[in-house]
């Protein structure tokens, strides 16, 4: 907004601007990093890159030439690893994503919450005198 | 800006509008206490029963709607409204198409208002510059920190700006801004700009008031301070009130990435052995907390970018020890664990591995050699290690049988080009040049980042947050003035260590002083010199206190050790005074010279004399012969190199104020002299091991009796003495023996004159009397003859070697028959003595 069209405001337009526009930005911006945040802090994105790599780093040599039962007991070890690696992978990432729903419905909450507390407050005086 | 273009309407600002609502909302802050007091008991008595629902639900939303509106007017209403993309350069550039009142903040146009009304009050012709500062001392918040950091007193100064405006008189008032309040306003929006803020606040004003107002500036000097520390003091203050907002605001991405991840490390593998011999940085980070780094940013992001490579991902950290290469370790491992680094090589983790503990765990070299094997196996594997050795170069050299000794290249050398091996090497620059250099399989595989020493500014801000954690922790006060007197004193006395150790090193010291010896609460500036002059042996008030005396009497000092040549001492008197007196705008030494004569003339003794005058001894003078280093070879013995001290550089490194005298100056290989511009220009050189070696405190003299001859003869044909200046330079530049640019970079050319009869025979007496004095002390009366003093002149005068001569033969002619009169007895206490002429016989008058 330019200085002349502000200076045009009177107090009550610029109650309404902020109620329904500076602080609702602010309260998406804070929003959108506490979801990004969330998938980081339960390595949500890693974790499906890496879905199938070895439980750190546990891997077994097939070595060299080729020798049929050392070669299946590589392969069976490391496919537990891997699978080891998945199974708890996967209980991260479920985790991060209980957690990234209830973030979404607090902040959904938390938005109209604000969008409308002007009427909430209204409605509570309202209820308020009829409990006196 | 000129003064048409000067638009200060703050009444048709926001801002303005904002403060004729100010009453209300202060009254709804005061009401939101009420309401909240009420909430609290209406609810508690609707627990018990005693009263309804309704009592409570009316107060919270009351209190709630006074809080929601007090936030209104705090963040929408009190702050000035800002075009995006709009920046304070602009109201620079273009002040006339701005109200400039728009860019100051709430604070601001308050204080600045109050000085209007004030003036209006008091019927004044022109709102005072004064008037602006006293209100905005009343209206500023936080001032105390700067008032009793700067050791101001802000009640008296509020007192006397209160007294002088009070003191103003006038007829009409009239809203015209004074020509200094203009000015004010101005460079408050300049010194704004500069700190990239968008709004001008208070703090700036006070900043161009520091410059301007003539009561503040009054207060200033008292304390020894000039604007730029106010500018410095309200930087520290803004610094640490952002950082704690910046904390406070827990929904911003900064502060919510710093609680961390979880399941970062699923993929890495084990570090087990490593584990057993390393320090886990990322992990220490994580458990303490960290204070963030001052400096050193581009040397972090070089650091960053070459670990984040394909190729060529090892680093070497070259720089002095002190000089912050652990802090940066420490930096890079805070911004790796929060993933605030390149993607490549965050959520790493940073792992000091111990060489030492490996070696002494170990019973033989094959033994440490399987070990860090396993090591570096083991963080090659894991994928997730940075690995970082200390003293990296104590590593890579080849052992030479001795115990203890290690080298590791051979392994390393296999690890390091592996795309998931990293490796950050620690060293300083000699262990880089005498041992790392020596092993470019190694070198070829790491790339060099180097931590330069921090500048001063850099290291004030460091010691400023020291500061404040020693306050807390000892309860004293650490003024500004201290800070600075260490930084100043640390950066001219002390070169064992770089920036900013040596001056944390100090802060300490001091501190420990005040401990001890304090009266007060509050750590005095004057302890820094005592501390100093402590280490450093160099007694440093009497120092500054002399200067100033010595360089007002010089010529009369000097002359009480050199007879006549009047024009060149006065002329050395002249350019010191010059240099020393802040007039001269320069980089250099305290004073360099070209000392240009014949032998014996009292070149070397004038500059003994400025030592002894200056620095206190005749001992603090390094004396180089130039006729040493003729040829380009001769060069690393000059500045150093990695197999040898330097005897220029590593002297004054280590006596950094001292007075440096070049003999023979001529004879040094050109390119040798070349080496000498940019000591005289800048003030330092790089010496053979890539040290910067300081030569800001020295005095540099060079001789040389190039041209001698010139002198000789012009005084034979009677020329005027300016006149033989000038050929003898004509002469020196003919032959090419000095080169126009060398020549010029002196503060002085000073030549000396050949000693006349007259001189020769005061010179003789000057020596003669030092002899008198000695046997004064064993109650013999010695008396000089005119006739004594003649024989000598006659003895020891020669033309080439002037009065070089003269102490030899005064020594032998007089000196070895008194010590012998004196040895078996011939003359005693009480006794009146003469020494013959002829014969240099004693006579013991009666």
């Amino acid at each position: 907004m330019d200085i002349e069209s502000a200076l045009k405001q009177n107090i009550l337009s610029q109650l309404i601007f902020w109620q329904f526009f500076d602080v609702p930005k602010n309260i998406l911006r804070a929003w959108k990093n506490f979801l990004k945040f969330n998938l980081e802090f339960f390595s949500v994105p890693l974790l499906l890159k890496t879905y199938f790599s070895y439980w750190h780093g546990y891997k077994w040599s097939y070595g060299r030439g080729f020798d049929l039962a050392r070669w299946a007991e590589a392969l069976v070890s490391n496919l537990i690893s891997r699978a080891l690696g998945a199974f708890l992978r996967s209980w991260l990432i479920i985790f991060g994503m209980i957690t990234e729903i209830i973030i979404f419905f607090l902040g959904l909450i938390l938005f109209l919450g604000w969008f409308f507390l002007p009427i909430i407050s209204l409605i509570a005086i309202f209820y308020g005198l009829k409990f006196l | 800006m000129d003064s048409n273009s000067f638009n200060f309407n703050l009444k048709e600002t926001k801002t303005f509008e904002a403060l004729k609502w100010s009453p209300i909302f202060e009254t709804i802050k005061f009401l939101k206490r009420i309401f909240l007091i009420l909430f609290f008991f209406s609810f508690l008595f609707f627990i018990f029963h005693f009263l309804n629902f309704g009592f409570s639900l009316i107060f919270f939303v009351l209190s709630s709607i006074s809080i929601y509106l007090e936030k209104f007017f705090e963040l929408k209403l009190k702050n000035p409204i800002i075009p995006k993309g709009f920046s304070l350069e602009d109201l620079i550039s273009h002040p006339e198409n701005y109200n400039l009142a728009n860019f100051f903040s709430f604070e601001a146009i308050k204080a600045i208002n109050q000085a209007i009304e004030f003036s209006k009050k008091r019927k004044l012709n022109e709102i005072n510059s004064s008037a602006i500062l006293y209100f905005c001392l009343k209206e500023g918040e936080n001032l105390d920190f700067i008032f009793s950091r700067a050791l101001l007193n802000l009640e008296e100064m509020k007192k006397e700006l209160k007294d002088f405006i009070f003191s103003l008189k006038g007829e009409e008032f009239q809203e015209i801004f004074s020509k200094d309040s203009k000015k004010v306003i101005f460079e408050a929006i300049k010194i704004a700009q500069k700190k990239e803020k968008k709004v001008v606040e208070i703090n700036d004003i006070l900043v161009a008031q520091s410059k301007i107002d003539q009561i503040f500036k009054k207060h200033l000097m008292d304390v020894d301070l000039k604007p730029e520390d106010v500018g410095n003091l309200v930087h520290w203050q803004e610094a640490l009130k952002e950082r704690i907002e910046k904390r406070k605001k827990f929904w911003e991405w900064e502060n919510l990435i710093k609680l961390g991840s979880i399941g970062k490390n699923w993929a890495a593998g084990y570090t087990i052995t490593l584990d057993q011999y390393s320090t886990d940085w990322t992990e220490v980070i994580k458990r303490r907390g960290f204070e963030e780094i001052i400096g050193h940013k581009q040397a972090l992001e070089h650091l960053e970018r070459v670990l984040a490579r394909e190729e060529l991902h090892n680093a070497l950290l070259v720089g002095e020890p002190g000089s912050g290469r652990k802090s940066l370790i420490h930096a890079l491992a805070k911004k790796v664990l929060f993933g605030q680094s390149l993607p490549e090589i965050n959520y790493k983790r940073i792992v000091e591995l111990d060489v030492v503990s490996v070696l002494a765990s170990s019973q033989s070299a094959e033994e440490v050699a399987a070990i860090l094997e396993r090591i570096f196996n083991e963080a090659a594997l894991a994928g997730n290690v940075i690995l970082v050795i200390d003293e990296f170069y104590n590593f890579v050299t080849q052992p030479k049988g001795a115990l203890g000794v290690v080298d590791i290249s051979g392994i390393l050398a296999r690890y390091l080009p592996l795309k998931t091996f990293r490796l950050i090497g620690i060293t300083s620059y000699y262990g880089l040049h005498l041992f790392v250099e020596k092993n470019p399989a190694i070198l070829n595989l790491m790339e060099k980042v180097e931590v330069k020493e921090l500048s001063e500014e850099e290291t004030i801000l460091i010691l400023g947050d020291r500061a404040l954690q020693m306050e807390n922790k000892y309860k004293k006060i650490i003024p500004y003035q201290t800070i600075k007197s260490i930084v100043k004193y640390s950066s001219r006395y002390i070169t064992d260590f770089p920036f900013p150790k040596k001056a944390i090193d100090l802060l300490e010291g001091v501190m420990v002083y005040t401990l001890r010896y304090g009266k007060y609460p509050v750590v005095l500036p004057e302890y820094v010199t005592k501390v100093v002059s402590e280490i450093t042996d160099i007694p440093l008030g009497e120092i500054e206190i002399k200067e100033r005396e010595v360089l007002l009497n010089l010529e009369n000092l000097i002359h009480k050790r050199i007879i006549d040549q009047e024009e060149a001492i006065k002329e050395i008197s002249a350019a010191l005074r010059r240099a020393r007196s802040g007039v001269a705008i320069r980089k250099g030494p305290m004073g360099s010279f070209l000392f240009l004569g014949p032998t014996g003339v009292g070149k070397t003794e004038t500059a003994k004399a400025l030592a002894e005058f200056y620095f206190g001894s005749e001992k603090r003078m390094i004396r180089l012969d130039m006729s040493e280093f003729q040829n380009l070879s001769d060069i690393p013995r000059l500045i150093g190199s990695v197999e040898m001290e330097g005897l220029l550089t590593t002297r004054v490194k280590e006596n950094p104020f001292t007075l440096v005298l070049l003999d023979e100056f001529e004879k040094a290989h050109p390119n040798i002299l070349n080496l000498f511009l940019q000591v005289f220009d800048e003030g330092w050189i790089t010496d053979g091991l890539g040290r910067k070696i300081d030569f800001t405190n020295t005095i540099i003299i060079a001789t040389s009796n190039a041209g001698y001859q010139i002198i000789l003869e012009a005084l034979k044909e009677k020329i005027e003495w300016q006149r033989v200046k000038e050929k003898l330079l004509d002469f020196i530049f003919k032959k090419g023996i000095f080169r126009p640019e060398l020549i010029n970079r002196f503060d002085g050319v000073i030549v000396f004159k050949p000693l006349s009869k007259d001189d020769l025979l005061n010179i003789a007496e000057l020596l003669l009397k030092k002899l008198k004095k000695l046997l004064s002390e064993k109650e013999i009366e010695f008396i000089i003859t005119d006739r004594l003093k003649e024989k000598i002149v006659q003895l020891s005068f020669t033309p080439e070697f002037g009065a070089r001569q003269m102490e030899r033969v005064v020594q032998d002619k007089v000196g070895n028959p008194l010590a012998f009169a004196l040895l078996s007895g011939k003359i005693k206490k009480g006794d009146k003595i003469e020494v013959d002429p002829e014969d240099f016989s004693i006579k013991i008058i009666t």
